[in-house]
């Protein structure tokens, strides 16, 4: 075998490579929406109303991968991120070891009181955040490394310790320049990738 | 018939009964080596479930767990504490890094949710585990860095990667073992994503399996942490298809828990493909 043709085996092998990674990207894509297309059919029928109705507003998930590594370069796209003309936007961002995963809910509606407004959800937040009662509850991804973002004037208590002097509105516009420079990345390496 | 044929007749009788007594030694002897060989595999689970009947009525255990001038959590340290001390196959520097681990990862963390059953079949498999280096093999195409096999109680790890979360990690796995709780999570192939979903909520550092750690949060936070988590301690699958069949056909319950595990399988395969990709 020449050097030519180990080059070209190599230039084979990776365009296969390229496109199974494609292919395992796709699918990881799909597994992930099915699955939350599952808990969106959990919360409705559990809350006995559709998503896109107000006061319960419209829950979008997203998985965010803001430093990825090479084991997660499959997982980097994500299948919705939105925040253009919301009303309210509660975002959950977990600090991963492989860059941000978060959650985004959404509430459309003009009153923020009925954000959640199923006394049992309310209940069972209130028990979860160790508080007495939640005037107006957030979603909330557990006690970790994470910050809950309310934008707007929503009064809601979870422990003061873990979030007293948090700055929502300053974290929320930090959060959005991530998420553009990621965009950013995300259409420069697909330039790149094009360009190859 | 001559004296010759007779004497010949009768070297093939003791022939045949030598072959005979041969052939019933060897059967004998395999049967016994089967017998040694399995009683060594299952040795470890011996240990375990004699361990276990001392742990459901050992008075240290029963004291410490009706203590009320202590809080769960250091009922659950000082009973973690004691089986690790009682452990003798594990080294004292790992004892050391798996009592901080379990400590600060788990116990503080998610110590909460144990009930008096879980701790108890912490200690026994606390006392009786081991920890072994993962083979090569697993080193150079398994993703993981660490696991749990409940058939040999034994955690394996790649030292070189071995942090507390890990170790935590596995430990958690390791408590829940099967014996106690029956079928569910930790068993077989199916449910084998949520089942990793969920340990990494119990552990507090731990950022693995994010898909199906966030499908599990999210579960959680729709349907209630308290029941979604009890199915997990629990380890009972079924318990929890039960809870999203209220709300779902049971098929897409079903469909839900085989996409967090072939979600598992995809990341395997890539990257056995990639680690493989990358000698060329």
């Amino acid at each position: 075998m020449t050097s030519l043709d180990g080059y070209a085996q190599i230039f084979m092998e990776r365009n296969q490579i390229q496109y199974d990674k494609d292919k395992m990207a796709k699918r990881a894509l799909n597994y992930r929406k099915r699955a939350n297309e599952i808990i969106l059919d959990v919360f409705e029928a559990k809350n006995g109303c559709k998503m896109e109705d107000p006061p319960f507003g419209k829950l979008i998930m997203g998985s965010y991968n803001y430093k990825s590594t090479d084991e997660l370069d499959f997982d980097k796209s994500f299948y919705h991120l939105d925040f253009t003309d919301t009303d309210s936007i509660g975002v959950s961002i977990t600090n991963t070891k492989h860059g941000i995963s978060m959650m985004i809910i959404e509430a459309r509606g003009d009153d923020d009181k009925n954000y959640i407004n199923n006394a049992e959800l309310q209940t069972e937040l209130a028990s979860m955040l160790g508080v007495s009662n939640i005037v107006v509850s957030d979603w909330y991804w557990r006690d970790r490394e994470h910050v809950v973002v309310t934008i707007q004037n929503i009064e809601y208590i979870i422990d003061p310790n873990h979030l007293n002097d948090f700055d929502y509105e300053q974290k929320y516009k930090e959060f959005k320049e991530k998420v553009n420079e990621h965009n950013k990345e995300i259409q420069l390496e697909n330039r790149y990738e094009d360009e190859r | 018939m001559d004296l010759n044929n007779l004497v010949e007749e009768k070297d093939v009788k003791d022939l045949q009964k030598e072959e005979k007594k041969f052939k019933f030694s060897l059967k004998r002897t395999l049967l016994g080596i089967f017998s040694v060989l399995l009683l060594w595999s299952t040795k470890p689970n011996i240990e375990y479930a004699i361990t276990k009947l001392e742990a459901d009525n050992n008075s240290y255990i029963a004291r410490i767990l009706n203590d009320t001038s202590l809080s769960r959590e250091e009922q659950i340290s000082q009973i973690y504490q004691t089986a690790l001390m009682e452990n003798h196959k594990i080294s004292e520097d790992l004892k050391k890094r798996l009592m901080d681990a379990f400590t600060t990862e788990v116990i503080a963390y998610a110590g909460c949710f144990f009930t008096d059953e879980i701790i108890k079949n912490m200690y026994a498999v606390v006392k009786t585990e081991d920890i072994r280096e993962m083979y090569k093999f697993e080193k150079e195409y398994g993703w993981w860095d660490g696991n749990y096999i409940s058939f040999s109680n034994s955690i394996s790890i790649d030292s070189m990667y071995a942090d507390k979360t890990l170790l935590a990690h596995e430990q958690m796995h390791a408590i829940l073992k099967d014996g106690l709780f029956g079928s569910g999570l930790i068993h077989g192939i199916h449910g084998y994503g949520i089942n990793e979903g969920a340990t990494v909520s119990f552990v507090k550092s731990d950022h693995s399996y994010s898909f199906q750690n966030r499908t599990f949060d999210l579960l959680g936070l729709v349907l209630g942490y308290k029941d979604i988590f009890q199915t997990y301690t629990n380890s009972n699958l079924s318990e929890l298809m039960q809870i999203l069949s209220q709300y779902i056909p049971p098929q897409e319950a079903k469909e839900l828990i085989l996409l967090l595990d072939r979600d598992v399988f995809r990341r395997i395969c890539t990257n056995i493909y990639g680690k493989k990709s990358n000698s060329i």
